[in-house]
């Protein structure tokens, strides 16, 4: 995805400018939340309602799977179709931020994933699994996954967002490091009907949307979408380059789904098609040059067919074709050269739940992987010279097995292992355990161990680019391991107050990093190792009326062997997410705040500083029949904020957008 | 330091506004229930309309199988006179199990094809909440409609159990098959 990367910079210990002072304001308000959040509501007595007065009642629904995340080996969050409304994310990265210990940063380009203090900058997200309806999204080249405006879908197509934190490899396999993100596709049904959407937002920004959902009588059910998002951006002022880069913030973004559901079988398939202006002169080309964008194009579809074969036995197959495409211009001393990558795979899958033993919940199957192309080329286009053209092929496979046993009434075991066989011939064994115990009605605990890899990718093993220094490829890489342990409390207060507490402590191995060798070129190689240790806390609750509160507060501590403190790793993260009714009911208000505490970034001394950044938005589906109307305001308080840069960028922090706002229309009919 | 990490602006704003929202949640209204809490309630109504063979087993049982999102909305029932009975409340293990409930609540999709086989022709009236429960043998299936619930009646399986549903919850159906 890239061209040579500057030379590291030697750590030394950080100057930390950690701002205190907004911590304890952010945690009195919590506490101040947390009266009414402690005190239960004296429950109403449900045998005094009628059945026309139910059916008459307008109510709000409820996680229903919060309740199945009691019995998942995580502490899983799930984040709904109507909390994506209510707060107005706009991305994938939106959601993303508002989940509890997570946090994503922006190079003007890219979006990238923190989780558990690990968010290396420059990481493409390749040590977090992203699932569509359990379809792998992630590439088969650099291994990435898209969360901004390159996200493959729609967020107006999104049911529910379950995010697992912790090692998931003893299911998923490769990448699944530090955490699974599984995005739930609405339903045709839920749909009913035809519904355009069309937003407008700062910074010359648009977009548009056209679905169509409905349940016909043979059963078939059909959602298609078609959206096209177009932003001209800003002009952005660089200190470094003392220059403005003009024009180069654009960013447009088109997508299609198309899912259809039919008697045991579902075929989904998703094209994204996005474009995005790199302003920030990265891996040392041009500053300020028109031409400099990147073009991440994704395609696949997805046949999924399930079926129980008896009483006990529960069939999932699952057959898939999947396309990546990514273009790159970098401009060097005037001269365009184009980085191009093409992937492109197919694969199968099979799953049978078994349920014939008392007590015991088995799942086991088998994957395999046809890699037909990794490719990456480097190339001038005018003069033409050619760097690179590395055309790969590999296959990978991996089998697993997972049972769920009942110890008693209030145990649950939940044991995993998997073994996978990686695109190099790399073999990985990864287990899981994870016990699951009921205190009492309203209490779990759970007590989580499980290992996890991720297998180099082709841009680590493969890349060579001319320097000086050269990068060199390194056919040796090995796999990145991570061992983690975790305690999780769960907690539940009356019918709509939840309670999580989590304590994990994580040891990472052999993780790949570029090197500077002895000669001064470049190299990918297994040479660091890290740990990080943390603490997190979060209170929900939902009101009848649809009012919801979910406060969250994580303590990290992620170092690597010699002690220094990872880059883009914050110690404290606060986030505040406030739904409810107001101006008599026909609105309803969506607050959010998100505090991250103050960050090293990969040039000595600079650390990018703590900040507060406030989301307001308004919603309201009464105004007319079949319209609702969105309004937010972004950054409300004009936070001035910036994000570590990663090596290929020679700004240390890269500052992010101050208030912006957008306006949102959605008819239905 | 570039210019622009001055300090953030006043935090007043931020707790002032804090303090409006703080004001504005207001504990749940005695009419207003949450989804589950209507959904418990929807549970202790329809007994009201259906009638078990008379060879089936006196008493009231309500059950849901896990997972189980109605918890403590459904304990609340516990004990609530009903049909010239008194309604309990279990939790079975199984769907074997699940044969000596009037009424057992489903609300994983998961695995219904399993636990409508264990059931048999038990006259149980099942309820489910997740789409297309109704098409694959539950008696009545929870709708959503926008912010309300409906509701849909599968006729023949509530027959092939022994049960009579009322005209009256027919009549209340988006859909009977």
């Amino acid at each position: 995805m890239e061209r040579i990367r500057p030379r590291r910079a030697p750590y030394s210990a950080s100057r930390r400018r950690f701002r205190p002072r907004l911590l304890p304001a952010l945690l009195a308000a919590l506490a101040w939340q947390a009266g009414p959040v402690a005190a239960a509501a004296a429950p109403p007595d449900l045998a005094s309602f009628a059945l026309e007065d139910l059916l008459r009642m307008e109510v709000y629904s409820a996680s229903k799977f919060q309740q199945k995340a009691s019995e998942a080996p995580s502490a899983v969050t799930v984040i709904t179709a109507e909390e994506i409304k209510a707060y107005g994310h706009r991305t994938l990265a939106d959601i993303l931020r508002s989940i509890r210990g997570v946090y994503v940063s922006y190079d003007r380009n890219y979006s990238y994933v923190g989780v558990r203090g690990f968010g290396r900058p420059g990481d493409y997200n390749t040590r977090l699994l992203l699932l569509l309806d359990g379809y792998r999204l992630n590439d088969n080249v650099y291994d990435g996954a898209l969360v901004g405006t390159d996200f493959i879908l729609d967020v107006d197509l999104i049911e529910r967002v379950e995010f697992v934190p912790g090692p998931g490899s003893a299911i998923y396999g490769n990448n699944a490091l530090f955490g699974v993100i599984n995005v739930i596709t609405k339903q045709g049904r839920q749909l009913g009907g035809a519904e355009v959407s069309a937003e407008l937002a700062s910074h010359d920004t648009w977009k548009g949307r056209a679905s169509y959902g409905r349940r016909f009588d043979n059963g078939l059910d059909l959602l298609l979408s078609v959206g096209r998002y177009d932003s001209q951006g800003q002009d952005l002022f660089f200190p470094e380059f003392n220059g403005t880069a003009v024009g180069l913030d654009h960013d447009r973004a088109d997508n299609v789904y198309g899912k259809f559901a039919f008697g045991d079988f579902t075929l989904a398939l998703a094209h994204a098609d996005r474009k995005k202006g790199v302003p920030t002169a990265s891996y040392g080309q041009d500053f300020n040059d028109p031409r400099a964008n990147t073009v991440d194009r994704q395609s696949f579809f997805d046949l999924k067919y399930q079926r129980a074969l008896s009483d006990q036995l529960e069939l999932t197959g699952r057959a898939y074709y999947g396309l990546y495409h990514y273009t790159g211009d970098y401009i060097y001393s005037g001269v365009d050269n184009r980085d191009r990558t093409n992937g492109r795979w197919w694969g199968a899958e099979v799953k049978l739940l078994h349920t014939a033993f008392k007590g015991h919940k088995l799942v086991y199957g088998g994957e395999y992987q046809r890699d037909l192309q990794r490719d990456q080329a480097n190339y001038d286009l005018d003069p033409y010279a050619a760097y690179l053209d590395d055309r790969r092929q590999s296959e990978r496979w991996a089998l697993y097995l997972q049972d769920e046993y009942s110890l008693s009434e209030r145990t649950l075991l939940n044991a995993g292992l998997r073994f996978d066989r990686s695109a190099e011939g790399h073999n990985s064994v990864n287990p899981r355990l994870g016990l699951i115990h009921q205190w009492d009605d309203t209490t779990t605990w759970k007590i989580l161990y499980g290992t996890a890899f991720r297998a180099p990718d082709a841009y680590e093993l493969y890349y060579i680019a001319y320097g000086p220094p050269d990068q060199l490829a390194n056919p040796n890489l090995r796999p990145e391991k991570i061992k983690t342990y975790e305690l999780v409390l769960e907690k539940v207060i009356g019918s709509d107050i939840r309670l999580t507490a989590s304590a994990y402590h994580y040891a990472i191995e052999d993780l790949i990093e570029q090197e500077t060798l002895p000669s001064g070129d470049l190299q990918f190689n297994n040479i660091a190792q890290a740990e990080a240790d943390g603490l997190e806390f979060e209170a929900e609750r939902r009101w009848a009326d649809g009012s919801q509160l979910r406060a969250s507060y994580t303590w990290q501590l992620a170092q690597r062997q010699d002690g220094t403190w990872l880059d883009n790793s914050p110690r404290h993260l606060a986030k505040l997410n406030w739904s409810q009714p107001v101006l008599g009911k026909r609105w309803r208000s969506g607050l959010e705040l998100q505090y991250i505490g103050s960050r090293r970034t990969s040039h000595p001394g600079i650390s990018a500083g703590s900040s507060v950044v406030t989301n307001l938005t308004l919603t309201s589906q009464k105004l007319a029949p079949g319209l609702e109307v969105t309004a937010g305001v972004y950054n409300l308080f004009d936070q001035r904020y910036a994000d570590p840069g990663s090596d290929q960028h020679s700004q240390a922090m890269l500052r992010q957008d101050g208030r912006t706002w957008r306006l949102k229309l959605t008819y239905r009919f | 330091m570039p210019h622009w990490f001055a300090p953030a602006r006043p935090h007043w704003l931020l707790l002032a506004l804090l303090a409006l929202a703080a004001g504005h949640v207001v504990p749940a209204r005695a009419q207003a229930l949450t989804e589950y809490q209507a959904k418990a309630a929807l549970l202790y109504n329809f007994p009201k309309f259906v009638e078990w063979p008379a060879s089936s087993r006196p008493g009231m049982l309500l059950c849901a199988l896990a997972p189980d999102p109605l918890g403590p909305a459904l304990d609340s029932l516990q004990g609530k006179p009903l049909k010239n009975t008194v309604v309990s409340i279990a939790r079975p293990a199984n769907p074997t199990a699940a044969q000596a409930c009037q009424v057992l609540f489903i609300a994983d999709a998961d695995n219904l094809d399993r636990v409508l086989a264990g059931l048999g022709n038990a006259p149980v009236l099942t309820v489910g909440d997740e789409e297309g429960m109704a098409a694959r043998g539950v008696m009545i299936e929870l709708i959503r409609e926008g912010p309300r619930i409906a509701f849909k009646i599968n006729l023949s399986a509530a027959r092939r159990a022994g049960l009579t549903i009322s005209s009256q919850l027919l009549k209340l159906a988006r859909e009977v098959y």
